[in-house]
């Protein structure tokens, strides 16, 4: 083989013959797409800053600020699992002869043996039916949590909870195992008297999940459906593939698909009490009591995501992710809790609790290694009242007890066994993933008027002058020099503005100071003569503008570049640590930025401050790309009145290129928003407060708004994110979505935009209008009709 | 002399518009080469009197088109050496040269895969000619310890 430079020689050509070969003829000299985009100034900028910033870094240390975690990494034996009382009790099923009682509050877990109980593959072991714990198979038993004496309710093969109150469904194969033999269902209060029963319940056509009112959730091999006991008659099949589980609140079913990544539910045809809590061996969602929430475990690409769905509004919150093994949960009686485990499924070990507190909005987990014969973890929910007769206060000596793992349990008293545990975190809710309403947000969109051209434009400037007038820049304009123009909504026409003095150029800094639209800086490769202007619409003028500190004509390095953020005095380029002030006509050097130099940043004035989040480091990779190493989730806000820069608290979004942030601080937040995130499973969308200085999660964006290169606004009331790439990079997008902050759900705009990337945004009385962008650049405006 | 009027421009573009275009392979891939070399040619167009004076134009010019089209928002992806029927390239060739940090690798490219001299490659790039030589040299220590080949193999 060759040595390494002959083989790029001989490489290179072949590859320049082809890529030649796909070359257009002399026609392609007088192509203007003028795409460009010069991010060489800005990253030695940033490069330069990152040189300060370590310097500084001695007197200047990011504030963590209270990000709302407390970790507690001593290991504790006894005492409350989540440090703060819960009053409930877990009771799993051993899956041999009892039950393993934990007592989260005490730190406490107690074996004991339920009459009846038995090892066997049966799919329901342990149903919480009028305060009686109902278990076993061959014979049902009851074991009265009073204290009473257990009880046979029937024999049967398997039981299935009922909806019916104080009821089990009894299913007897002749043969004594499922399958074998002729099938009698019965329906069976605890006492053992029957109040329905028939021979004609064919499994064939529905295998019995569990009971609905009236009759029984089956599951078919195309879905789900309902058998109606009265009639005997299966009704309409729901959803697209066989289930494994489904709950039922009395009102509706739910069930999981695909790993739970799709949970469905459907009204029920009649409405009854819900169904009990029960232990089964699948995974199923759970409904909340009030059957407001419905919780569930969804298998993502980092382990189990434990999320809670408002069925109003349809937001799922993430509760708890990243878990490994077979996850269970249920909600404590009163709803005011969801607890779920951990378990590792090899042999049985539960490894993690937790707890999500609906009030408070956190989640607290525990580390504890609980080994018995337990076979998936699944447990109900008592409270301490209840779960008396489980714990007892019978406890026998600890050195009459074997450890928990043997085999059997104690017949008289209970076991009772201190737990190791260690409590890992209390976190702050985290995200509520995506929820989009179907009802779109409806609107018309119309073509405007331009006297600019329909060529590629990225990232123009545009503001609205007063109800109807808009100015529109641009600044690369196909490598011509900076043009505008004035588009009147209301009349829908547009005229040229004076010509600029200023070359072309990218990235340059440009903001609205309500007077005059300030141009400095950026860069044009060939090079700058002009360095900046100021155009102002009221006279249709531009000025010249000082020269920024280092300006080199003819150069395109040290320089001002964008973004320029208009604080109230003067025009922040954050990149350059330059600030200009339009009254004295002078520039003036800021504190440097102190963290890692980026591009692809969210930035926004707040208030007369500066935001800046996210992006990607540039000293990773120069170019931002797809990179998702030197994805940032970091950022700080600058105040001009002391010229110092402030840490953000550490945020809960994912980091990653493409972020975008508005000022929406009429509602005293700045938006953030994250299209391409750096891990998926992360949150996309959060909320900065910065005078509480905090973030709150918002729910993520939808999985069709655009990745890349997208625009967002603040309308005054909600966010809107229109265009950008999508997942591929393939092709543009059109789709936009609006999120209304009440709802905290997503809309999607009517359709009827044209599909762009590098576009600009803004809101206007009129509604929205979009400029610029690649493939085209023609302005468009989405005008809202009635909500 | 504007462009339209120099009979010269139009031997300047046969001349300049291949290099340019096997140039911006290493940076906009084999599709996104042609475009940037014609946006770089049309700036000379525009320009003509002021490129045609430059002792290296090819390395103005590559800028200029760097600057004047889109960065890569994808993964920069080449053929493989099979793709162009080079069955004395090593397949590992490309995904090394992939790999290499950017600057690295367009020294390299245009060094040796496009035949540029120090001097065009440093106007290139910006910097000078022995920040290129530093670029180069670590660019085939890499390159060379990814395939495991030997200088005088």
């Amino acid at each position: 083989m060759p040595d390494v430079t002959e083989q790029l020689r001989r490489y290179g050509e072949a590859v320049g013959e082809v890529a030649n070969a796909g070359s257009g003829g002399p026609d392609e000299l007088g192509k203007q797409t003028g795409t460009g985009r010069w991010r060489w100034p800005a990253a030695a900028a940033a490069v330069l800053l990152l040189g300060i910033a370590a310097a500084l870094a001695v007197s200047w240390s990011a504030d963590p600020g209270d990000s709302g975690v407390e970790v507690d990494t001593a290991g504790e034996t006894g005492g409350s699992l989540f440090g703060s009382p819960t009053d409930a009790v877990l009771v799993f099923s051993d899956g041999y002869d009892g039950v393993l009682t934990l007592d989260v509050d005490a730190g406490v877990a107690a074996r004991r043996i339920l009459e009846g109980e038995r090892a066997g593959d049966q799919p329901f072991r342990l149903t919480v039916v009028d305060n009686e714990l109902v278990v076993g198979w061959g014979e049902i038993h009851a074991v009265p949590l009073d204290g009473s004496d257990p009880h046979l309710v029937t024999e049967a093969t398997i039981y299935v909870p009922a909806a019916e109150p104080g009821e089990i469904w009894a299913f007897d194969y002749s043969g004594g195992r499922i399958g074998d033999g002729d099938l009698t269902v019965r329906r069976v209060d605890l006492n053992g008297n029957v109040t329905f029963s028939t021979e004609d319940f064919d499994t064939n056509q529905g295998w019995p999940l569990l009971g609905v009112p009236g009759g029984l959730a089956v599951a078919t091999d195309s879905g789900i459906a309902v058998w109606d006991a009265a009639t005997g008659s299966i009704g309409e099949t729901f959803g697209s593939e066989r289930p494994a589980a489904a709950a039922s609140d009395g009102t509706r079913l739910a069930w999981c698909e695909q790993g739970c990544s799709t949970v469905r539910t459907v009204e029920l045809g009649q409405s009854g009490p819900a169904t009990p809590q029960h232990r089964a061996t699948d995974q199923a969602p759970r409904f909340s009591p009030d059957g407001q929430q419905l919780a569930f475990a969804v298998e993502e690409a980092n382990g189990t995501a434990v999320k809670v769905r408002n069925l109003d509004t349809g937001t799922d919150t993430v509760i708890a992710d990243a878990l490994s093994g077979s996850v269970a949960l249920e909600w404590d009686p009163r709803g005011q809790q969801l607890f779920f485990t951990e378990t590792q499924p090899d042999d049985g070990t539960i490894t993690e609790v937790g707890r999500y507190d609906v009030d408070a909005r956190t989640t607290a987990t525990a580390s504890v290694s609980l080994q018995g014969a337990l076979t998936t973890g699944s447990f109900v929910v008592l409270s301490k009242d209840d779960a008396g007769v489980l714990l007892s206060d019978e406890l026998s000596p600890s050195e009459a007890c074997s450890p928990p793992t043997v085999f059997p349990s104690l017949r008289e008293g209970v076991c009772a066994f201190p737990l190791e545990s260690r409590r890992q975190a209390t976190t702050p809710n985290s995200s509520p993933s995506t929820t989009v309403l179907s009802q779109e947000v409806s609107g018309d969109w119309r073509t405007l008027p331009s006297t600019l051209g329909s060529g590629t434009e990225l990232s123009p400037f545009a503001v609205p002058l007063d109800e109807d007038r808009v100015l529109l820049l641009r600044l690369e304009n196909g490598g011509n020099d900076v043009a505008g123009e004035i588009i009147d909504l209301a009349a829908e026409a547009s005229q040229p503005i004076a010509p600029s003095p200023l070359l072309w150029r990218a990235f340059p800094m440009v903001a609205w100071t309500g007077e005059e639209v300030i141009v400095a800086g950026g860069s044009n490769g060939p090079g700058i003569d002009v360095a900046g202007a100021a155009y102002n619409p009221s006279t249709d003028s531009w000025r010249q503008i000082a020269e920024p500190p280092g300006f080199m004509p003819g150069r395109s390095e040290n320089q001002a570049v964008g973004p320029g953020v208009w604080t109230g005095a003067t025009v922040i380029s954050w990149q350059s640590g330059l600030a200009y002030n339009p009254d004295s006509d002078s520039w003036s050097e800021i504190e440097p930025f102190p963290l890692a130099p980026r591009m692809d940043e969210a930035v926004t004035a707040f208030f007369g401050g500066v935001f800046v989040w996210g992006g990607c480091n540039v000293d990773l990779v120069p170019n931002c790309d797809d990179s998702r190493e030197a994805a940032l989730d970091d950022g700080a806000i600058y105040d001009p009145s002391t010229d110092e820069w402030t840490a953000l608290p550490p945020s809960p979004l994912s980091g990653g290129a493409g972020t975008v942030a508005v000022d929406a601080t009429a509602e005293g937040k700045i938006i953030v928003a994250v299209p391409h995130p750096s891990d998926p499973n992360d949150a996309t969308v959060a909320a900065f407060d910065t005078t509480t200085m905090q973030w709150e999660l918002l729910p993520d964006l939808p999985n069709e708004a655009g990745k890349r290169a997208s625009a967002m606004v603040w309308t005054g009331n909600d966010v809107i994110i229109w265009g950008g790439y999508g997942e591929t990079y393939e092709r543009e997008t059109d789709a936009g979505f609006q999120l209304d902050l009440d709802s905290d759900s997503w809309r999607p705009l009517s359709d009827g935009g044209r599909a762009r990337h590098g576009h600009t945004a803004i809101w206007t009385p009129h509604g929205l209008l979009v400029a610029g962008g690649s493939p085209t650049s023609t302005p468009v405006l989405f005008t809202p009709g009635d909500p | 002399m504007e462009a339209k009027e120099d009979p010269g421009f139009g031997d300047f573009v046969a001349e300049v518009r291949p290099r340019l275009v096997r140039a911006f392979v290493s940076c906009r891939g084999v599709d996104g080469a042609a475009d940037a070399a014609a946006e770089a040619l049309a700036y000379a167009y525009e320009n003509w009197e002021r490129v045609r004076e430059m002792e290296n134009p090819g390395g103005y010019l590559y800028r200029v088109g760097q600057s004047r089209t889109r960065p890569r928002r994808r993964p920069l992806a080449l053929p493989s050496p099979s793709e162009v029927e080079l069955p004395d390239v090593e397949p590992g060739l490309v995904p090394a040269l992939l790999d290499l940090p950017e600057t690295q690798r367009i020294a390299v490219w245009l060094v040796h895969a496009c035949g540029w001299r120090y001097a065009e490659v440093a106007e290139a790039l910006d910097t000078s000619e022995s920040m290129v030589g530093n670029h180069v040299s670590r660019a085939l220590d890499t390159l060379r310890r990814r395939l495991e080949v030997r200088s005088d193999a």
